[in-house]
């Protein structure tokens, strides 16, 4: 077998709150092998987004392992992280996080462009993937200008426009209707295998995270 | 002739010898006590000296501090070029409409303030779209550095500044009033670092650029002109949590016109709760929470899964 996109060993995580210390992780063991789309399902508060957080290196204050590709993260300072992020990473967030100012290409574009890509190929590849999700009409809108759906799928492409190895995605539909929500993220699934990418998607809901190609728990800090 | 009374002579005289222990006492302070020490007089008259708070989220050292963060952060997300983005630091303007103190923190001498961050590059360079202004609103903390050299600040939501940024490129032709709203990208050489030798045409403090138009994005689903609770003025204030009102009353709406007499009347019920919750809210990331919180909320009542709070 191909070597892991992600691995976590004993990963952990506590927060402290006046003289109580909540432990949210509590040694987390995780691999997801390249290619592979796993659901991280759990209860609200089960410590989903706080994974999420720590593998997508967006926050410190975690002890274990976190390995992406092959390169221990823990171990990197500030701008190794980053460039672990903007090499390896791409993240669908409940709340699309579209830059207001830019329109849909513009925001797929951007990413691509902090990777070093000429801007005709950039948009290029913005209107390709805006096409596939439906959007070919609405590329010169900003995201105030779209609906809920439309907002995700733009965040989705941004997500994808740089063929990121692994895609973290924090119930990315959490904040849709259920027909929106079936919508997007049958759309979202195919075009992550479409592109060859991994992904790590937390969600609350067991119907939609039975779409994915593996199913792990989140309860208490561990995965079961 | 009647005896004296020795209990009453006992008492006046347990009295006076009182007194005169009092007066002794206080005689013997010490006249420097009051005084402050050398330590104590320097350290409250830097306090005195201090900015205010307030002050201290609009001054000038506090944007120098709050631009040359974003070009490290942007320098840093691209991975290269740093020595440029310090450079071009220099060339660009910051303006911060409504500079708010949001909070402080007076063990640690921390100021969390808010505020409408404007960037203003100089000509010859341009981001996406040929953009040479950036707006945002952010959250920054303003704190003592740990080595006691000056003040440090912490940026927060700085994305929709920091990431364009990150493109930053030279563009042909250096103009003073570049498009601010176009869907072409200019000619750019992303590839190449940013302008390392500032343009000799350019002037040290660029010509003020025209006041960007304000965040289209900023428009609830309620009349901004009528807006009166604290949560309704927050939300006019930032697009992000206008979209997310504007979502929310979609929502709303739709649930309506589908929901049962029942779930109707939880819908307007459970509506009451979020708005005094929503108004509550110290600050924009408590009332997006609160917008989520009520979008879950909607679901689940017209899925049937909705438990009262406990």
């Amino acid at each position: 077998m191909s070597e892991a996109v992600l691995r976590t060993r004993d990963l952990r995580r506590s927060f402290i709150q006046g003289e109580v210390t909540i432990e949210v992780l509590r040694g987390v063991d995780l691999a997801v092998a390249p290619g592979e789309i796993v659901a991280l399902l759990g209860p609200s508060g089960s410590g989903k987004s706080t994974l999420l957080q720590a593998v997508g290196l967006l926050e410190g204050g975690f002890q274990g392992s976190i390995q992406l590709q092959g390169e221990e993260a823990s171990e990197l300072d500030d701008d190794g992280r980053t460039r672990l992020r903007r090499e390896l990473l791409g993240f669908v967030y409940q709340f699309h996080h579209l830059l207001p100012e830019f329109n849909a290409v513009e925001n797929v574009v951007l990413p691509q462009l902090v990777q070093g890509a000429e801007p005709q190929t950039a948009r290029q590849r913005a209107q390709e993937l805006l096409g596939k999700l439906g959007l070919s009409q609405r590329l010169d809108h900003r995201p105030a200008k779209l609906s809920g759906g439309e907002q995700q799928r733009v965040a989705v492409a941004r997500a994808l426009a740089n063929k990121p190895p692994l895609v973290l995605a924090d119930e990315p539909t959490g904040n849709l209707d259920e027909h929106t929500a079936d919508a997007v993220l049958g759309e979202f699934l195919s075009l992550v295998r479409g592109e060859g990418s991994a992904a790590l998607v937390a969600t609350h809901n067991e119907r939609l995270a039975r779409k994915m190609d593996r199913v792990v728990r989140l309860h208490e800090g561990r995965l079961e | 002739m009647r005896t004296p009374n020795w209990t009453t002579i006992a008492l006046i005289g347990a009295l006076l010898v009182l007194v005169l222990l009092i007066a002794y006492f206080a005689s013997r302070g010490n006249s420097d006590q009051d005084k402050l020490t050398a330590n104590e007089l320097s350290q409250n008259e830097a306090q005195a000296n201090a900015p205010s708070p307030e002050k201290l989220c609009a001054s000038k050292q506090t944007y120098d501090l709050i631009k040359r963060e974003l070009f490290r952060r942007a320098a840093q997300v691209r991975g290269s070029d740093q020595a440029a983005y310090d450079q071009l630091s220099g060339f660009s303007v910051i303006r911060m409409e409504n500079p708010v103190m949001e909070s402080q923190d007076s063990a640690s001498g921390a100021v969390n303030c808010s505020g409408s961050l404007s960037l203003d590059l100089p000509p010859g360079v341009a981001v996406v779209g040929g953009r040479r202004t950036l707006v945002s609103d952010v959250d920054y903390t303003v704190q003592p550095a740990a080595d006691g050299g000056g003040n440090v600040v912490v940026l927060r939501n700085a994305d929709a500044i920091v990431t364009p940024l990150a493109t930053l490129a030279r563009v042909a032709q250096p103009t003073t009033s570049a498009p601010l709203e176009t869907n072409q990208i200019v000619a750019e050489q992303p590839a190449a670092p940013p302008a390392t030798q500032p343009n000799p045409a350019a002037p040290a403090q660029p010509s003020q650029p025209a006041r960007p138009e304000m965040p289209s994005a900023a428009r609830p689903s309620f009349d901004c002109a009528k807006a009166h609770t604290k949560g309704e003025t927050a939300v006019c204030a930032n697009a992000g949590l206008a979209a997310l009102d504007r979502n929310m009353a979609a929502q709303y709406s739709r649930a309506m016109e589908a929901g049962s007499p029942e779930q109707k009347a939880l819908l307007r019920r459970t509506r009451d709760r979020f708005l005094a919750y929503r108004d509550r809210c110290p600050n924009r990331a408590c009332i997006g929470e609160a917008y989520v919180g009520r979008m879950r909320e909607i679901r689940d009542i017209m899925e049937g899964r909705w438990q009262p709070p406990r």
